[in-house]
């Protein structure tokens, strides 16, 4: 019983980091279509970035919005400078988003070299402490992270619902050309958007690199459980990301806890699964 | 004549793909109500989305109010002044009425949101509905709405009757009926020859990509002939719009 909880809280702590992940991925899919395949560099560098405002300032907190805005302000220079050159042809935006995350893998690769780095924690949080009932110890940055994502999920929710930018953000992933005839600048929207899916991808990568590590090939591991996630729970839904983020997590944690063998397979079986009962996605909304 | 025109538009060309939709498409619209009528298919609603920027055009010019907006976005076009109100209506299903409103909103605007709610009394009604919750005559009540909180000088408005229970027609060949007196160009696209009439002063005919007449809504009332020629209907053969689809 403990060993399946605490199994449980690993999948929780997996899948609040996937929602991370996945809802600036997820919100930039949504009104764009853009299939943004450097999501995971951007995760990369804000984990670096945040390693050294962290290192630098000694603050933590610091350290995540310093890798959030860097990625961020990195994001929004994506779809200003390329991705909206090709704004209508996704399948070009794609190709010119795959370019950009080999690009920006190897220059990291060339500063930041090839070694792990983890984001040394503030005290307060860097040890563990007894989980009530059960008697045992479970690392404190990890319930932290878990309630990082809630916070977040939650905020995004009501910027999304409660906002003007929200509202102008759902009516263009409802009807992009009407908004535009309505005299909204939408290669603006884009770039703001852009920018805040960036902002989560990066505190994604500080939190990670925090939690546990990060090292060339965390984009790319990200990218992958983002393009799941968001395949499972529905392109566009933040409230899908986070569903799907929870399905995956977990299954990759009870796969790995007690089937390690074919651990991986659930994860696919899922997504299978999804495509073939309900391709759009958990909460995802077939096109009209 | 002398003065120019509101919108004009000079030899206007659209394809899509390999069809020739539109084929040299000459009209002015003025601060007067201009209803367009034509068959399914002849390319009315192209000539909308190429007055709004939503098609690429292989050839010819749009000014409006004193611009060349030949290559102006959107948006662009629609903060000159245009207000565009599509077929089919196409309100944002996942917005409320409310933030259908709030969204236009802007300041020094002639149109409030209290203003849209003390016309249309049924949208404050239902000002917490989502967008496709609402009726075919709200989401018509809605798409007009916000049109109008550009202040428009020119409302473009394509098929706004279709579907619509009759008094609702009525209620729309009303407002546009008052829009225009108060002096709003309007263009009306209408497959309901009736609606067109009683709601426009003038009214053209597209055939084949082409405008082919323009004349006094009273001169085509009273010309079956033409009505017969260009628009292949018999007077008072149509109650309901289905019987032209």
């Amino acid at each position: 019983m403990t060993f399946f909880l605490i199994v449980t809280l690993n999948g929780l702590t997996l899948a609040a980091l996937y929602f991370l992940a996945a809802s600036g991925f997820t919100l930039i899919f949504g009104l764009m279509r853009t299939v943004n395949m450097a999501h995971g560099a951007l995760l990369l560098l804000g984990g670096y970035v945040g390693f050294e405002v962290a290192k630098t300032t000694g603050f933590w907190p610091l350290g995540i919005l310093g890798g959030g805005l860097a990625a961020a302000f990195a994001g929004a220079l994506i779809q200003f400078g390329i991705l909206g050159r090709f704004q209508g042809d996704e399948l070009r935006q794609t190709l010119a988003s795959i370019a950009l995350s080999i690009i920006m893998a190897d220059l990291m690769l060339w500063y930041w070299g090839g070694i792990t780095y983890q984001v040394a924690l503030p005290d307060a949080l860097a040890g563990g402490f007894k989980l009530p009932l059960l008697g045992v110890g479970y690392a404190s940055i990890r319930l932290v992270l878990i309630i990082f994502a809630v916070v977040v999920g939650i905020t995004l929710w009501l910027v999304i619902a409660k906002t003007r930018l929200g509202a102008i953000i759902r009516a263009g992933v409802d009807d992009r050309e009407m908004l535009r005839a309505l005299g909204f600048d939408v290669a603006k929207i884009f770039i703001i958007v852009f920018a805040l899916g960036g902002l989560l991808a990066g505190m994604a990568g500080v939190v990670a690199a925090s939690a546990l590590s990060i090292a060339p090939g965390t984009d790319l591991q990200f990218l992958l459980s983002s393009l799941v996630v968001v395949i499972v729970g529905g392109m566009g839904s933040v409230g899908g990301a986070a569903l799907g983020a929870l399905l995956i997590g977990l299954a990759e944690q009870y796969g790995l806890a007690y089937a390690p063998t074919y651990g991986v397979v659930f994860t696919f079986a899922i997504m299978v699964f999804v495509l073939a009962v309900r391709p759009q996605g958990l909460l995802g909304r077939s096109e009209t | 004549m002398g003065i120019e025109p509101l919108l004009s538009i000079r030899d206007l060309q659209v394809h899509y793909g390999t069809s020739h939709v539109l084929h040299g498409v000459n009209l002015d619209v003025d601060q007067t109500s201009l209803g367009m009528l034509g068959r399914n298919g002849m390319g009315k609603t192209t000539l909308c989305a190429a007055i709004m920027g939503l098609v690429p055009i292989s050839g010819g010019s749009i000014h409006f109010d004193g611009h060349d907006i030949t290559s102006s976005t959107p948006e662009k076009r629609a903060r000159l002044g245009i207000g565009y109100v599509p077929q089919g209506r196409r309100v944002f299903r996942s917005l409320t009425v409310e933030e259908h409103l709030r969204m236009m909103q802007r300041k020094g605007s002639e149109w409030t949101i209290e203003r849209v709610f003390d016309t249309f009394v049924r949208l404050k009604e239902r000002r917490r509905n989502l967008g496709d919750q609402l009726s075919g005559g709200e989401q018509q009540m809605l798409a007009i709405s916000r049109a109008l909180m550009l202040d428009p000088k020119l409302l473009v408005l394509d098929e706004p009757t279709e579907g619509l229970a009759p008094a609702i027609v009525s209620d729309v060949i009303d407002l546009v009926v008052r829009l225009s007196t108060e002096g709003m160009g309007i263009m009306l696209v209408e497959q309901n020859i009736h609606a067109a009439f009683a709601a426009a002063q003038n009214v053209a005919i597209m055939v084949n990509g082409l405008i082919v007449e323009k004349l006094p809504t009273a001169v085509l009332e009273g010309d079956i002939e033409l009505q017969k020629r260009h628009l292949g209907i018999e007077p008072g053969q149509i109650t309901a719009e289905e019987d032209l689809v």
